[in-house]
């Protein structure tokens, strides 16, 4: 079941010259396990926010659906971005006057299981210490997995990992890992950007990216 | 999510204390200057607004030989032992006139002790009968009339209990008059014979030039009729041995000096107030840009523009209002402070401290603190939460 097309993609910031992207066309269907590598600067990141709905495209269209999602207007936008992808930031990304916990019911309120188990979600992320302080009072490690449950705690159908594993122990990036994977079905899908081999290499689909230039491996 | 969004807002609040902190004392400074001076400025202005009615008188007439300036006359309470012959009165009625009422002046003595008046203030000896004004600004205590051994106390006047000692004499409060603007809210009436007998009692008779107190008067209060010309009447009585004073032309004057004085007071005013509201923006833009990082990643997660900026206005409106509360509140107290001080240089009319005049500029003051917070915020949220979420994210982490 395809979930997402980009067709003739490419990006080009305002006031540059090049495109950072260039014309790409890319699906990603359910139950699939993408990775794509490249080195800083490659435009990972840019095909990721095009992805995540939060940057539309100089050219082409991003589907979700058949839906050209950068036509909605910003309630249905929004509501997409809710709903239906869940974009683990490669820089720690949480509302910062927010307690774990509270970050994490605000993300469920938006998402497509209003009853998740936010106790559950703590847990599994070994934060049960951790869920009632403030982002600003945790460790790298332990922000990086608070903002992992509040992706996931949306049950999103896409998720969009962008070097997940960053301020991680090798024990808590294997579960990390392993958690993200166990949350692909036949309507999800994750895409993983990661510099990482031992990561990449567990992906069913590997894509390159170098120079705005994506292709398969 | 309208709840939600409250939820958040408030937590910003709490959890954000040094920025949400500094934004409350930059709306604090700017709108207790402004409800310090616009209160100061009503209160005198009202003042002056209610003498003119109040007075009921047209006229003023008293001795050549008071010491005080028509204005202290005409506003104020202090004490002023001067006599004219009672029968001026008669001198003072023609065609022009409606009516006369005359009055005696005597003074307390300052004294320590307890259930006395204790600072020396204007006695003003009244025929209830004569002086339908006074009547009709009693505000507590009906009376048919002010018998022996009783008072009425100027609004102004603090005299607890229903009884003290005036001159010696225990007297009964019977009644308070409201707020009129002028001197009879700093002075305590009784009735003219037990004034005058007060005065054989406590003073020597030199104090009245040798004369009996029942043959003197201390002033006359001339209405005239309906559509008289004031300045023509002063001209038909010019040949009465005495000072007479147009009770509207001292209020212009004194309505002039207070304009002039609180022209300048708003001038400085509003440099504060667009320093403050300078500092305010500076302090928004910084606010929200520090959160670019956060609003680009509540968009990621579904969180819509609309909501995004309800969030910081609830955020900076509750701050603002919080402030404007505060800051109207000093700038009450402030100016009932600042105006009591300025009357001991300056005579001023004040009218009262009405609950409507209270309310009419809490309001203003705090509508001023949401106003100018918004004025300032407009902008800076616009820009941050129109740009693109990517956009946001990368500008917070730069």
């Amino acid at each position: 079941m395809e979930l997402m097309r980009l067709e003739g993609v490419s990006k080009t910031y305002s006031g540059t010259g090049n495109p950072v992207l260039k014309t790409t066309d890319f699906v990603v269907g359910g139950g699939e396990y993408l990775s794509i590598e490249g080195v800083s600067g490659s435009g990972k990141s840019t095909l990721l926010f095009i992805l995540g709905g939060l940057l539309s495209p100089t050219t082409g269209k991003v589907t979700y659906k058949g839906q050209d999602i950068y036509s909605f207007h910003d309630r249905e936008l929004s509501e997409w971005r809710g709903k239906c992808v869940g974009y683990l930031f490669q820089n720690i990304q949480m509302a910062q006057a927010l307690t774990v916990r509270e970050n994490m019911v605000l993300a469920r309120k938006l998402g497509n299981d209003k009853r998740a188990d936010i106790d559950e979600m703590i847990e599994i992320l070994g934060l049960e210490e951790e869920a009632g302080k403030l982002p600003g009072h945790l460790s790298g490690g332990q922000k990086r997995r608070a903002m992992t449950g509040c992706v996931l705690i949306r049950r999103p159908r896409i998720i969009l990992a962008d070097e997940p594993t960053n301020d991680l122990d090798c024990e808590w990036a294997e579960k990390v890992m392993e958690f993200l994977q166990k949350q692909i079905d036949p309507e999800k899908a994750l895409i993983l950007v990661t510099h990482d081999p031992r990561w990449s290499n567990t992906a069913a689909v590997r894509y390159s990216i170098s120079d705005g230039q994506m292709t398969r491996r | 999510m309208w709840v939600t969004f409250l939820e958040i807002a408030w937590k910003n609040i709490t959890r954000r204390t040094k920025v949400m902190g500094s934004l409350f004392f930059c709306v604090l400074a700017g709108v207790f200057s402004v409800v310090l001076v616009w209160s100061s400025y009503d209160v005198s202005k009202k003042g002056t607004e209610l003498s003119r009615v109040r007075m009921s008188a047209d006229v003023m007439v008293y001795p050549y030989e008071t010491e005080l300036s028509d204005v202290s006359m005409l506003y104020s309470g202090i004490a002023q032992s001067v006599y004219m012959d009672a029968g001026i009165a008669e001198q003072l009625s023609n065609g022009y006139v409606e009516k006369v009422v005359s009055q005696f002046y005597l003074q307390t003595l300052p004294t320590e002790g307890c259930c006395t008046v204790t600072k020396e203030m204007r006695l003003v000896g009244v025929d209830w009968e004569e002086d339908v004004t006074i009547r009709s600004y009693l505000k507590e205590g009906k009376i048919d009339g002010l018998n022996m051994k009783e008072v009425v106390l100027g609004s102004n006047v603090d005299i607890e209990g229903d009884t003290t000692l005036i001159l010696n004499m225990p007297v009964q409060i019977v009644g308070v008059l409201e707020n009129t603007g002028t001197y009879l809210d700093d002075s305590i009436l009784l009735s003219m014979e037990q004034l005058r007998q007060l005065a054989k009692v406590n003073f020597p008779p030199n104090y009245f030039q040798g004369r009996a107190p029942e043959e003197l008067i201390t002033c006359a209060l001339v209405e005239l009729k309906e559509g008289a010309d004031p300045q023509k009447y002063i001209e038909s009585i010019e040949g009465v041995e005495a000072r007479k004073v147009l009770v509207s032309s001292t209020a212009d004057t004194v309505q002039s000096e207070i304009s002039v004085l609180f022209r300048l007071l708003a001038g400085a005013v509003l440099v504060i107030l667009l320093l403050c509201i300078a500092a305010l923006g500076s302090q928004i833009q910084s606010l929200v840009h520090s959160r670019y990082c956060e609003i680009g990643y509540l968009r990621s997660i579904g969180v819509r523009q609309s909501d995004i900026y309800k969030m910081f206005v609830i955020e900076i409106g509750a701050v603002a209002a919080a402030a404007g509360i505060t800051a109207s509140i000093m700038g009450l107290i402030g100016a009932e402070f600042v105006m009591e001080w300025v009357r001991q240089y300056m005579t001023l009319p004040l009218a009262g401290w009405s609950s409507q005049f209270i309310a009419v500029h809490f309001c203003g003051g705090v509508l001023t603190a949401v106003g100018i917070s918004v004025i300032s915020a407009v902008f800076p949220i616009f820009k941050a939460v129109g740009m693109p979420p990517q956009e946001a994210m990368t500008r917070g982490e730069i």
